[in-house]
């Protein structure tokens, strides 16, 4: 068992290999995982702590724990909630993140958003499309806005998956509250409560 | 700036995401082996308490990333109130297909209410060729 607090220096050596050998990733650094450009931010953007989630469309986990995420999010009133996608489940949920990447350039990543993690665990282009019809925008005008910068996107895209395999992330959802790692979902409110109370407790000076 | 000045000075550190034991490493959530005999290939899974595996997400493709046939008893329904049914197994998991070359197999499972792996590749080698007499 992982206990809570290892340096995360020590991750990658806890974690088995890959079936699949690879390169192991650089270890991320917090300013490049907290703050991006064209990263999503829920919550409150000028917040306090930031908790950065990596997720993904077709993780059915991840969608069963979004709601109550928000809802700490929303009644903390100071978390900047960092959501980044991480494509691990393929084809569906790269042509999910397109799309609400998109809506992000828009202006409306929360609707859309909050649409997709509405869906089934398992997403095709029809089932995104469903998604997307109470939120009054077409797949088809979220992507062309995606295809406005899709470089810069897909640039974004590779970043979130270099920081998740840097963090040693086996899966999603896994996250950073403040600068802990927390691979795998919350079990409860008060689990992830107490992961924010935790990361303010570390950001005081007095705790440096 | 004085927030990421901040981050800089603070260590990084790990911790579990709750009373829940961390998630195990997908060789141990979703221990694997196969046999195989000719171009008959067995598969087998166990997981321990807690992890379950994807009956539609065991896929095998042979050398030119064809798919192949897999045959994979009913899994378990695991009923979800949110996105419907999913069919699953828990403890242990069996499949089967036909091939001689190499196949790279893929599967996909998660650990109850924690994380979902990222898929697992594992390359099956194609036949040994008997040495002549």
């Amino acid at each position: 068992m992982i206990s809570r607090r290892h340096l995360l220096a020590a991750a990658p050596a806890l974690l088995a290999a890959p079936v699949v050998a690879q390169e192991p990733a650089p270890v991320p650094k917090l300013p490049e995982v907290h703050y991006d450009p064209l990263v999503p931010v829920l919550g409150n953007p000028q917040g306090d702590v930031t908790i950065v989630e990596y997720f993904d469309y077709q993780c059915g986990v991840c969608k069963r724990m979004h709601p109550l995420l928000l809802d700490v999010v929303a009644k903390d009133g100071q978390i900047r909630l960092v959501m980044r996608d991480w494509i691990i489940f393929g084809e569906g949920s790269h042509y999910a993140a397109q799309v609400a990447l998109g809506a992000q350039a828009l202006g409306r990543y929360l609707d859309v958003h909050l649409a997709l993690m509405a869906t089934g665990s398992q997403l095709s282009k029809g089932d995104v499309f469903a998604a997307l019809s109470a939120t009054g925008l077409t797949p088809a005008a979220a992507l062309a806005a995606y295809r406005e910068k899709a470089e810069a996107y897909e640039a974004l895209l590779l970043r979130n998956d270099a920081q998740a395999m840097g963090f040693g992330f086996r899966g999603t959802p896994s996250f950073v509250v403040g600068n802990a790692v927390y691979p795998g979902a919350f079990q409860s409110r008060e689990d992830m409560v107490q992961a924010v109370a935790e990361a303010r407790a570390r950001q005081k000076p007095s705790a440096v | 700036m004085r927030v990421m000045s901040l981050f800089l000075c603070l260590p990084l550190v790990l911790t579990s995401a709750s009373a829940r034991e961390a998630p195990l490493p997908p060789d141990r959530a979703f221990a694997f082996s196969w046999q195989r005999h000719d171009d008959q290939v067995r598969l087998s899974w166990r997981m321990p308490k807690g992890y379950y595996l994807y009956r539609a997400h065991i896929e095998a493709k042979d050398a030119s990333g064809r798919p192949l046939s897999v045959k994979t008893p009913a899994g378990r329904i695991k009923p979800d109130p949110t996105f419907g049914p999913t069919e699953v197994y828990y403890g242990t998991a069996r499949a089967s297909f036909r091939h001689a070359g190499p196949v790279r197999l893929t599967y996909r499972g998660c650990q109850e209410d924690g994380l979902c792996y990222i898929p697992i590749t594992v390359l099956i080698p194609a036949v040994q060729e008997r040495p002549r007499p």
